[in-house]
């Protein structure tokens, strides 16, 4: 009983955390023409509720995987490193938002695909978690 | 400061510089020039815990496992390490983005990420390369 509820704690976590990086990078695109206040209205939604995602799907993740024994299955050994990935995009949005909230002139991220690498990385995740290929 | 003499100054050297209301580092033109006090804090203390779990995974639960073959420590340590390692190098990516980090400064601070204690030298390795920082935090 406990597995499905952590994997359902997990994938609230990880729909959350996925919008908010979709929205982040959107953020990012739209910068130059957002005002002052509403650039810092999505930084706070960016840090309370896309950061404390991102920390909650990993915590039920890991769970998820310890609890389920999965380690060291080699479909979670790929996706763990899709979710470096992801994380580490985070935290490159991160900076990038703040830095944008607390200089907007120097903006200079609109070009750059974000969006597209956080699909292609959930993407990834998502095939992985529910294919589980096995090692051939 | 232009970002030539940014790039070309030597590692070690405390560069005079001005803190806006913010908290933020800034050039003589106004611009920002590196990461928030706030950031290194964080990842001061991410690298920390990475660095312990590693070590304590590394050289406690992993022994234990293998040589009395006592497993729990290890059920516990590796999601708890998965999770301090998560969080460092995320806190890497977070106070470094576009804020002119070199990128052998942030290979160097990920790389930590994987070898055991190095994350203990992170703390200095951060006042060597971010100097304006070192005792200014306080405030």
């Amino acid at each position: 009983m406990i597995y499905p509820i952590i994997k359902a704690l997990h994938l609230v976590f990880v729909v959350l955390f996925a919008g908010g990086l979709l929205a982040g990078a959107w953020q990012l695109a739209s910068a130059p023409s957002t005002s002052a206040g509403t650039l810092r209205n999505r930084r706070q939604w960016h840090r309370r509720v896309t950061t404390v995602a991102m920390f909650g799907a990993w915590s039920f993740g890991l769970m998820l995987a310890e609890v389920g024994h999965w380690f060291p299955a080699p479909w979670l050994i790929i996706k763990l490193a899709l979710v470096l990935a992801l994380s580490a995009l985070h935290g490159v949005l991160s900076g990038r938002l703040r830095r944008i909230e607390a200089s907007p002139a120097t903006s200079d991220d609109t070009a750059f695909p974000w969006a597209g690498m956080v699909i292609l990385l959930v993407a990834g995740i998502v095939f992985l978690a529910v294919l589980k290929m096995p090692a051939t | 400061m232009t970002d030539t003499e940014t790039s070309t100054r030597p590692i070690g050297m405390v560069m005079p510089v001005d803190r806006d209301s913010r908290g933020y580092d800034v050039t003589a033109s106004g611009t920002l020039r590196t990461s928030h006090p706030k950031g290194l804090k964080a990842l001061r203390l991410c690298s920390i815990l990475e660095a312990t779990t590693l070590v304590v995974l590394l050289f406690v639960a992993v022994p234990l496992k293998h040589l009395v073959h006592l497993s729990v420590a290890v059920t516990i340590m590796g999601p708890l390490h998965g999770l301090a390692f998560l969080a460092y190098v995320w806190a890497v990516f977070d106070t470094t983005s576009n804020m002119r980090w070199k990128a052998h400064e942030i290979a160097r601070l990920v790389l930590a990420g994987f070898v055991p204690f190095a994350g203990f030298s992170t703390g200095r390795y951060l006042d060597k390369v971010r100097p304006t920082f070192a005792g200014r935090n306080a405030g």
